[in-house]
């Protein structure tokens, strides 16, 4: 058999089963198993939860106030009020790119940057608001909640948020 | 104690023969390339396509959210990768190992293409930087775009991070601080605890 013959077959990876027991399919496969972004968590800085949970204290008394979460521009949870942090991570992500879409959407109808976003499901509410450059507070409400008072509120929350992180 | 790995050009061209040629196979009936023995296909695909990632993403969603979705596809690329070298590695309880582990981050994208680079790491003060003094091959080829005014590349800045955090078993974040495609120099990705947005890149 000629040299590039046995190269050729030797070139026979792709057509074994993905149960292959290959060293480097298993390591692989390892190194699959423990999702790595689940494990990509950084914090924020020092000190900051204790000031950004009282600074979502207001929220807590709107009615039908469901939870919070404060989120970095890009999509990371600084701090929430979810049960979960996969709920607020998933929440996170999604509303970082939702007003991200709204930013793109005003600047491409010339109509400006939006003030908040307003989002009315079946089952909820969920108000985004830009929380100065760093972030923004997305917050779930039940439907019937009275959304000019939670409005008004988000705001001024939201300028408690960009004045705590502007101090770390 | 400051660690620092660096290729010579002569280190570079041999990484590139075992990476890029030695451990890569054909499966000529499929058409598709295999490395290393994964069951994972792997294809040639052009540096700038990945930029085009960011930069279609960023168009809709804004830079941040784009560099983030761009960086996690780095993160889990960068972290697979340090997680099969340390696999061939006899202990990681070892400090030492754990930076010559990093290390090998420098091999790999060099032999990959990806750019050639020297990592620093202060193991006192726990800071990791990545330079690349001619660019990133993703940084080259946005700079052939035309010039940005942010780094084109949130996706290197996650393959590294999650070379890092691998390797280290560190939770650093990394930041790029100077982009060919921006019109530095270099490309610099330096670690940082907490990523804070900068205001001029939100548009």
């Amino acid at each position: 058999m000629n040299k590039g013959a046995s190269r050729e077959n030797g070139r026979q990876g792709g057509l074994r089963s993905h149960t292959d027991s290959s060293p480097m399919a298993a390591r692989i496969a390892v190194a699959k198993a423990d999702d790595p972004l689940q494990m990509l968590v950084v914090s924020p800085p020092k000190g900051v939860d204790e000031p950004l949970r009282a600074a979502l204290g207001p929220l807590r008394n709107v009615p039908g106030f469901v939870s919070a979460v404060i989120t970095r521009r890009d999509g990371l949870v600084i701090h929430h009020t979810f049960g979960r942090s996969r709920d607020a991570a998933g929440l996170s992500a999604m509303a970082a790119a939702m007003i991200g879409a709204a930013r793109a959407t005003g600047i491409e109808l010339g109509k400006g940057l939006p003030e908040y976003g307003f989002f009315r499901f079946q089952e909820g509410v969920l108000l985004i608001q830009d929380a100065g450059p760093e972030a923004l507070l997305a917050c779930l409400l039940e439907t019937d909640a009275n959304i000019g008072y939670a409005i008004a509120k988000v705001t001024r929350v939201s300028q408690l948020i960009q004045e705590t992180l502007a101090e770390f | 104690m400051i660690h620092r790995f660096t290729l010579t050009d002569e280190q570079s061209r041999a990484e590139f023969q075992q990476v890029s040629k030695d451990l890569l196979e054909h499966n000529a009936t499929q058409g598709v390339n295999y490395w290393a023995g994964s069951p994972f296909p792997t294809m040639l695909l052009w540096a700038g396509r990945v930029f085009d990632f960011l930069r279609v993403m960023e168009d809709i969603v804004g830079f941040y959210p784009a560099r983030r979705q761009s960086y996690l596809v780095g993160y889990r690329s960068g972290n697979d990768g340090a997680a099969v070298s340390e696999s061939l590695v006899k202990s990681t309880a070892d400090t030492a190992e754990r930076a010559r582990l990093l290390g090998r981050g420098n091999s790999i994208l060099a032999g990959a293409g990806w750019g050639r680079c020297a990592i620093e790491y202060d193991e006192d003060a726990k800071k990791v930087r990545w330079e690349f003094p001619e660019g990133t091959a993703v940084g080259l080829a946005a700079r052939l775009e035309g010039a940005r005014g942010k780094p084109a590349c949130p996706f290197m800045a996650g393959f590294v991070a999650g070379w890092t955090n691998r390797s280290l078993g560190t939770k650093l974040e990394f930041d790029e601080t100077a982009c060919v495609g921006r019109g530095d120099e270099h490309c610099v990705f330096e670690s940082v605890e907490f990523l804070r947005p900068k205001d001029e890149y939100v548009e």
